[in-house]
């Protein structure tokens, strides 16, 4: 944290500087780097797997095969209530990590046993999106909230599936994408939601690489949500946006939106994620937005039913035009770095 | 008192706006503006040219490919094989060129590295030999000696070493194992002991303050190589079930390995390195657990004494981790 930022802020919302650092100044926490936190991680989730092993083992052992699956998803449950308490109770990161794996993998034993009690995915992504509700309430934890409701898109997705929904892909977008941007973009003060607005933004355009669903002839709706979404958020950017930069700004929203119109659903997708990436800062969505974008952009030209010399005169002009709006912008900001 | 492990949490510029809105600070409503405020318009900029820049040479490249795999088969022999030299030449006079710049220095000498690999492979393909596999390895790291020795730099000494790696695994396989000059199992050992020679000739030279040798990536690049040679030999050795000498020689050098750079990352003050030593050890004695527990030939003691083994394991690493890392922060 700069002081000249903190300083900033607070003169423009009118803020206490003393309870802004406050407030800047977190509470105390075990600051763990990524690596130590990756290490306990790994060591959790072998632990919470030999757990549900352990579990399982003894559910077959006492239960026949008729009872079974509801047994485990019974188990399920119980497993996640115990989860949560032991969350509640520790202090420390291995035994977080140890709640967090044992949550999903309790609302993993639900999901799978209501699905194979009734033999529909229906009541099991019913259930998955219960417990994932139930688990957000009760654990505050942002890497489980995402995890959990990740589980509950793909459960939902795959019902729509099973059912031969037409459209499956993008009626999930339509569904997940509003809430997801308007969680992201105006969050909720009383509650810490990010988990969820980052799983009902991502699984979506993860699903459009199946084949089944983002198909260049198939994904027309999916691709009409994002280019509304893109839109939207440029919208958004355009206002927040000096005089001088908004004809740039509306410049490269045209090409953006025409390139998701005329390519793919998935780069639609990608550019709205970086979009969305620049408006809140975060340099983490805008390096999932890129990867996605290369993968996206790498499976349209794989789609395309064209000879590699076609896909190589595409791939070469699009190519050579990056690099003379690169070679623009480049000149356009060593002008104004110039005159300053 | 308070815990010395644990620190007050200042939050980074970018967090803040966040950290106001949820104590009630900051309305919903004005959050968009509050995150416009601390945005570092500067590092955005940057980073989207240069997103841009690499999109555009990606696709490029990848164009260019496309245009040669279309007409490779009907390419003649010695344009094949003209093209890559005359990619070898463009890379090696680009990176002369711009010898100014680190980064155009070091990724064109490396890609002029990886262009002698496809020669000699394209070469083999062209004019079927019938030589063994290792000698295009061995070949192409003799190649490349002088340009790695020249380029004092740390990526064409990792794609030397590898190469030279893989070259000795070929070499073993094709002709030391089936001669017999060497155990099948020992393989991983030789090349964890190679790689561990080059990882002490990185620390003599970081220690004579050789600059291009600072960086501390590839010491734990090593390390993590080190370490995942010698488990794949030990790991099999412990849930083996027919007893047989060779099992404590496949464990040792794991061990030895595990424990000397646990050791020599507290020494260096390198917590990244000793996380990954660490992480290895609990990894195998979680291992040998499995094999604990197989052993008892009873699915729910088995899977029981698994899950104590485990807890007790990653507990204990984890608290000697802290331990360690609340130590170099003392050091400090």
């Amino acid at each position: 944290m700069s002081d000249d930022v903190l300083d900033r802020l607070c003169r423009h919302f009118g803020l206490d500087v003393q309870i802004a650092r406050g407030v800047a100044i977190g509470p105390a926490g075990d600051d763990a780097p990524w690596y130590l936190r990756a290490a306990s991680a790994i060591g959790a989730w072998l632990t919470a797997a030999a757990m549900i092993a352990a579990v399982a083992l003894n559910l077959v052992e006492a239960f026949d095969g008729e009872n079974l699956p509801l047994t485990a998803a019974g188990s399920g449950a119980v497993i996640a209530a115990a989860a949560v308490a032991l969350h509640r109770a520790s202090r420390g990161e291995f035994a977080n990590q140890c709640a967090v794996a044992a949550a999903l993998a309790g609302q993993a034993l639900v999901v799978g046993g209501l699905g194979i009690e009734f033999e529909a995915m229906t009541v099991a992504a019913a259930g998955a999106c219960v417990v994932a509700a139930l688990l957000t309430a009760a654990i505050r934890d942002p890497e489980l909230q995402f995890l959990s409701s990740a589980l509950a898109v793909a459960a939902v997705l795959a019902a729509l599936l099973e059912r031969n929904v037409p459209q499956a892909g993008g009626i999930l977008v339509v569904v997940t994408l509003p809430p997801a941007l308007g969680l992201l973009l105006r969050p909720l003060a009383r509650l810490d939601l990010r988990g969820l607005a980052w799983a009902l933004l991502l699984v979506p355009l993860g699903a459009l690489s199946l084949p089944e669903i983002g198909g260049l002839n198939t994904d027309w709706l999916p691709r009409a949500v994002y280019a509304a979404g893109l839109l939207a958020v440029l919208v958004l950017l355009w206002r927040r946006t000096t005089a001088g930069r908004r004809p740039m700004v509306a410049a490269a929203a045209a090409v953006a939106i025409l390139l998701g119109a005329i390519t793919a659903a998935g780069i639609a997708g990608s550019l709205l994620l970086l979009t969305l990436a620049y408006l809140l800062g975060s340099r983490m969505l805008a390096i999932i937005g890129a990867v996605a974008h290369v993968w996206f952009v790498s499976r349209f030209y794989y789609d395309l039913d064209l000879t590699l010399l076609e896909k190589s005169g595409m791939l070469t002009a699009a190519g050579l035009l990056l690099l003379a709006l690169w070679w623009a912008w480049t000149r356009s900001a060593e002008a104004e770095a110039g005159d300053g | 008192m308070p815990d010395p492990d644990v620190q007050p949490v200042v939050l980074p510029d970018d967090a803040l706006p966040y950290a106001l809105l949820r104590t009630g600070l900051l309305p919903p409503a004005r959050y968009l503006e509050a995150l416009g405020l601390v945005r570092d318009d500067g590092f955005w900029r940057r980073w989207a040219r240069n997103a841009l820049l690499a999109l555009a040479v990606g696709q490029i490249l990848a164009g260019i490919v496309f245009f040669f795999a279309f007409n490779w088969a009907d390419l003649p022999p010695f344009a094949k094989l003209g093209l890559i030299q005359g990619g070898i030449v463009l890379c090696v006079a680009g990176a002369w060129v711009g010898r100014a710049n680190r980064l155009a220095w070091e990724t064109l000498l490396t890609a002029a590295a990886v262009l002698v690999g496809v020669l000699l492979a394209v070469f083999g393909q062209i004019y079927q030999t019938g030589a063994d596999a290792y000698t295009l390895f061995v070949g192409w790291a003799l190649l490349i000696l002088p340009w790695v020795a020249l380029s004092r730099a740390l990526v064409p000494w990792v794609l030397w070493l590898a190469v030279v790696g893989v070259g000795g695994a070929t070499y073993a396989a094709q002709i030391a194992i089936p001669v017999g000059w060497v155990e099948p199992e020992a393989v991983s050992g030789l090349l964890a002991l190679y790689y561990a020679a080059a990882l002490a000739l990185r620390e003599l030279g970081a220690r004579r303050r050789i600059g291009w040798l600072r960086p501390l990536w590839p010491r734990r690049l090593l390390a993590a190589t080190i370490l995942g040679l010698t488990f794949s030999a030990a790991a099999p050795a412990v849930l083996e079930f027919t007893p047989g000498p060779f099992r404590l020689s496949a464990v040792a050098p794991f061990a030895l390995a595990a424990f000397g750079l646990s050791v020599a990352g507290r020494w260096w003050r390198d917590l990244p390195a000793t996380v990954i030593a660490v992480l290895a050890g609990s990894l195998f004695l979680t291992t040998a657990g499995l094999r604990l527990a197989l052993e008892t030939n009873d699915l729910i003691g088995g899977s029981f004494v698994l899950l104590v083994v485990v807890v007790a394991v990653f507990g204990g690493a984890l608290a000697l981790l802290r331990r360690v890392r609340a130590g170099m922060s003392a050091d400090v």
